[in-house]
Formats: structure tokens, C-alpha cells, sequence
């Protein structure tokens, strides 16, 4: 009865081996050298500069290879929780930081190393919402990241803000939150959604409407700075990493020169200021200070 | 040696196997027991944290877990009658004719079982989304189908469609057609033949099926979140709610879970219920 499904599904799997059957060929040939992994956990919207920021990094330490999981911050904290292995956190926000911290898995002190902050975005070909205001119109579809997601928690902070202030209605967050078809688990799928045209607007931060703008992918509603807070990213090595010192390494790259240009290229502002809230003096575990390389 | 309720006895055919078996009989009883603990394990250990967890309580009874239950019961329930609606003529064809097209469609019948789900909400959005391929056209009657309730069944039927109507072609296949002939030339129309003969006779069939269907319907996540986003109260069933949760408040993820569990755990029972009532043991 299923012959033809089953002929295609041998033709189908025939084909994939023998193209992974090649590439394990081809990558078996590369990979002579013993390779020292390092693997980053990093916020969604970190996702296009890091992987720039880890090219650089690995050009100048052979034998060295980045992973990264890129994930909204909440999921990842959830998974670091739940006994996932990683080298470096890198978060959106301070909240999930704070809670891998007071879980003592940190190695050692976070840092903030980049500021981002928040844009709303339109389809290019759609003229629902050309100005702030119109967020709050009745039948405009909106996507924003969960509430959980730093994303999402900065854009529920920052409708406060404006319905706070006189410029807009004091009902304007909830017109707007009445607006949300979706609440995305990380920024990304709420700018894919955008540049689908599937929802009339989305907020996501500055530099993914800056790289989506870039390809043409949507318009930009700029938000003003007083509405605007900025989002701060902090960075820190964790207690279990397997080479604590590549991590520390790489957490070393992100705050230097280098790795600065690279994010100040994606949009990113360089932190405010470097020290996390911090406030008690917790344990840092075992990780060895950087400065022995 | 071998506990003796490992390895059955009864039915003749199983008596067969039983001796059959030889030296494999341990390997068998191992993989067994392997097996039951797999799928066991995890299974007690949910049960045995939700118990001890904080919040679980709160959880079972707050709104982000009444309102994705309500939302799934009820989204869920209307897939099942799109499905039984248009699946059962559907697959009666299948099952009585004879066709290359009909060949070339039960073929692809199943496809929705193997296609990764979030492919399905991929290409729905491709296929109803704003921009998709009917997008204007929709547009134009002023229906838009993304992130609203009527996504959410779209993706269940999707998905779980293909469930009901395997299991009723085989059903109706297993109807011998010279009794719907009789009957039909004893003078009882064909659809009174199709309710008093047909119907009952494949009736088991078509329960598991449908059983089987909504389980899936239930389950339902990559489409649903590709197709129909993640709104409390509108979009997100109880899969999203859990995966929300998991980010926030362990205690609602672990109600959602067992209230899940709960349910596929009634399904199969009514389900075994109401087959033993027919009287088969399809």
C-alpha cells in the first residue's frame, strides 16, 4: 500500500547519507589538530555579532573552537538550572544573570560588556504603524518577545514609560498589549515574524532593526531615548566550565579592542559602566584569573 | 528462573512464540525491563517532584494553566469534528476504490506523521500567512489566519488528521463490501447501510483512531508556535504554557504536565473501555 512512500523515503535517506558521508570525509581531512571547545550560551540577539566576534577569536588561537547555544536568556538560565553544560553565559539582562549567580554556578564575577536598546519594526511593504501611536490602534496586530525574555521584559518597561508620560494616553500600554497576537520566546522569531509581514509591528532591539533595515527586511520606528533604558548585557564564565581559561579567554576578547569593534559594527554601545549590581561578596568558585596566559 | 508473568502465557499463538523464543527469552525479559524503566522513570519522577514542588497547587488552579486547558479542550474538540467530518467519507473512499490518483493520494496520507511539525507550521505560514499563497486572497474576505485560535486548528488537523484516517480506511477495509451489497440489494439505502453495517463494523477502528488523533491534537507544539504564535487565552494550548512556564514558574509547568499526563492516561483507558464494551479488541 505505502511502496512509494517507502521507495522515497530510502531514496531520500540514501541521499543524505551519502552528502553526510562527504562532508564527514571533507571535515575529517581539516581536523588534524586536537581542538579545545569553548561553549557560550548567548542571548538571541547576540547571535549575529558573537558569531563574528568568535571568527576573530578562534583566527587567533589555533586550536581553539567556539559553540554557542543562542537562545532567549530565560531559556538558557533555564537550562544552565536544569544541569546544562556551558563555558560562558552571556545575557541580555541582569535578571537571569542574577539567578545563575544565586544558583552558584557562576566562576566568576559578571561583567557588563555591551548596551543595547529598543526599536519598533514594521514590515517594509505594510503602512499600519508609521509612528509610535499607532501601536495602540485598534486592529494593528502586534509581536513582542514573553514577558519572561529580558526582550520582552525591557518592552513592557518602556510602554510604561511612555504611558507614563504626557506624550501618550495613560492607557497606551494596555491599548498596546491588547494589540500582541504573540509572545515570542527571543527577539529573533519576533523580527522573523516582522519581516514575514505576518503582524503589522514588532520591538526588538536596536541592533536587529539595524541588520534587518541593512537587508531590507523591515522599517524602523525609532523610540525616544527618555522611553528608551538601556539594555545591559552582562557576561561571566561558569564555576563548571571544561577550560576555564579559553573561557575566561574568550571573555577577555569580547571586553577588548576586538571584540568591541565587532559589536560597536552590530550596533552595540559599549556598557555604562562595567561592574555588575553585585551586591554581596559570593564565592566566585574555582575559575584561574586570566592573566596567567 | 524468568518471573513467569514476563513471558505470558494464554493465547496459543503467544504459547508458540513463548517456546520459540529459546536462549533470546532472557535478552527479551532484559530489554523489558530496560524499557519499562525508561519509559517509567521519568513518568514517577514528574509525578514525585510535582508532589514535593511549591506552587504546584496554585499552579493546577491558577489562570495560566485553566486558561491554556480550556483552550486546548476546546480547540482540540473542534479539530476531532473537522477530522471525523471530512476524514471518515474521505477515508471510505480509500478504502472502496480503486484509483492511480487515490493510490498517489494514500501515499502521501501520511505524510503529515513524518513531516517534523514545525515544517507544518513553516508551511502553513507559507501557505495562509499574510504573505503567504492564499494571504491576499484571505485578506480580501478580511480573514487573517495567523495567531488566532482558527491557526491553532488548523494545526491540529494538520498534524493529527492523518491519525484518524489511517486507522478508519483500515477499519472500513476490514468490512466485507458483498455484505454492504446484500444488504443494499435487500432494499436498505446506502446510507442506512453505511450507519447499521459499515459504521458498527469498523467502529473500534475508528475509535482508536480518533483517540490516537486528538492525543496528537493535544500535543500539538512546533506548528502551533510557527502558525499560530503564543498568546495566553487565544493561542497558547497547554504545550506553549508549559514551555512559558518552564522559563518562570516550575510549579505551573509541572501542573500542566501532569494534568497532560492525566488526560492521555484517560484517553487510553476510556479508550480501552469503550472497546471492550463493542465487544473486539481492535
Amino acid at each position: 500500500m505505502n511502496s512509494g512512500l517507502f521507495a522515497l523515503a530510502l531514496a531520500t535517506a540514501a541521499f543524505v547519507l551519502s552528502v553526510a558521508a562527504g562532508g564527514c570525509a571533507a571535515s575529517a581531512s581539516q581536523e588534524a589538530a586536537p581542538v579545545d571547545t569553548v561553549t557560550v550560551f548567548a542571548a538571541a540577539s547576540l547571535a549575529e555579532p558573537f558569531r563574528a566576534v568568535a571568527d576573530a577569536f578562534e583566527a587567533g588561537q589555533p586550536g581553539v573552537e567556539v559553540t554557542f547555544n543562542f537562545a532567549g536568556s530565560q531559556a538558557l538560565r533555564t537550562q544552565l538550572e536544569h544541569g546544562a553544560r556551558a563555558d560562558v553565559f552571556a545575557s541580555a539582562d541582569w535578571e537571569q544573570m542574577a539567578a545563575i549567580r544565586k544558583a552558584s554556578l557562576l566562576g566568576n564575577t559578571p561583567e557588563y560588556f555591551a548596551t543595547n536598546r529598543l526599536a519598533v519594526v514594521a514590515p517594509v511593504g505594510s503602512s499600519a504603524v508609521e509612528s509610535l501611536d499607532d501601536l495602540a490602534r485598534p486592529g494593528v496586530s502586534i509581536a513582542i518577545a514573553s514577558a519572561e525574555a529580558p526582550a520582552g521584559a525591557y518592552a513592557r518597561a518602556t510602554l510604561d514609560l511612555m504611558a507614563e508620560s504626557a506624550d501618550f494616553p495613560d492607557n497606551f500600554a494596555e491599548s498596546v498589549l491588547a494589540n500582541v497576537v504573540t509572545n515570542e520566546t527571543n527577539v529573533l522569531a519576533v523580527a522573523q515574524k516582522v519581516a514575514l509581514g505576518e503582524v503589522d509591528a514588532g520591538i526588538v532591539y536596536e541592533t536587529d532593526a539595524k541588520t534587518g533595515q541593512l537587508d531590507g527586511s523591515f522599517r524602523v520606528v525609532e523610540i525616544p531615548l527618555q522611553f528608551n533604558p538601556a539594555a545591559e548585557y552582562p557576561i561571566a564564565a561558569l564555576g563548571e566550565a571544561a577550560n576555564p581559561q579559553v573561557a575566561l579567554d574568550f571573555i577577555e576578547f569580547v571586553q577588548g579592542d576586538d571584540g568591541q569593534a565587532i559589536l560597536r559594527d552590530y550596533g552595540f554601545a559599549p556598557p555604562a559602566n562595567v561592574a555588575c549590581p553585585c551586591h554581596d561578596a559570593v564565592p566566585t568558585g574555582s575559575v584561574a584569573p586570566s592573566t596567567t596566559r | 528462573m524468568i518471573p513467569r508473568f514476563l513471558l505470558g502465557t494464554g493465547r496459543a499463538d503467544g504459547v508458540r512464540h513463548q517456546a520459540s523464543l529459546g536462549a533470546l527469552a532472557p535478552a527479551g525479559v532484559a530489554a523489558t525491563v530496560v524499557y519499562v524503566l525508561f519509559i517509567g522513570l521519568p513518568i514517577v519522577a514528574l509525578l514525585a517532584r510535582a508532589g514535593q514542588q511549591e506552587g504546584f497547587l496554585a499552579g493546577l488552579t491558577g489562570e495560566l494553566v485553566m486558561q491554556a486547558l480550556r483552550l486546548t479542550v476546546i480547540t482540540s474538540m473542534v479539530s476531532m469534528v473537522v477530522v471525523v467530518v471530512v476524514g471518515t467519507p474521505f477515508a471510505l473512499l480509500l478504502a472502496r476504490r480503486r484509483s492511480t490518483v487515490l493510490r498517489v493520494i494514500d501515499t502521501f496520507v501520511e505524510l503529515p506523521i513524518v513531516l517534523p511539525p514545525v515544517v507544518a507550521g513553516v508551511a502553513m505560514l507559507m501557505a495562509f500567512g499574510r504573505n503567504g499563497l492564499l494571504g491576499p486572497a484571505l485578506g480580501g474576505l478580511g480573514v487573517t489566519l495567523p495567531f488566532t485560535t482558527a491557526a491553532v486548528i488548523f494545526a491540529q488537523v494538520f498534524v493529527a488528521a492523518p491519525f484518524y484516517i489511517r486507522a478508519a480506511r483500515i477499519g472500513f477495509a476490514g468490512v466485507d463490501p458483498t455484505y454492504e451489497e446484500v444488504s443494499q440489494t435487500l432494499g436498505v439505502s446506502p446510507w442506512a447501510t453505511f450507519w447499521r453495517l459499515t459504521l458498527p463494523v469498523a467502529w473500534p477502528s475508528l475509535l482508536t483512531g480518533l483517540t490516537l488523533a486528538w492525543a496528537r491534537a493535544v500535543s500539538e507544539f512546533g506548528a502551533t508556535i510557527m502558525f499560530a504564535g503564543n498568546l495566553t487565552g487565544r493561542t497558547q494550548t497547554m504545550p506553549l504554557a508549559i514551555m512559558t512556564a518552564m522559563e518562570s514558574s516550575l510549579g505551573s509547568a509541572l501542573a500542566l504536565s501532569v494534568l497532560l499526563l492525566a488526560m492521555s492516561v484517560l484517553a487510553l483507558a476510556a479508550l480501552s473501555v469503550l472497546l471492550r464494551r463493542t465487544g473486539s479488541t481492535a
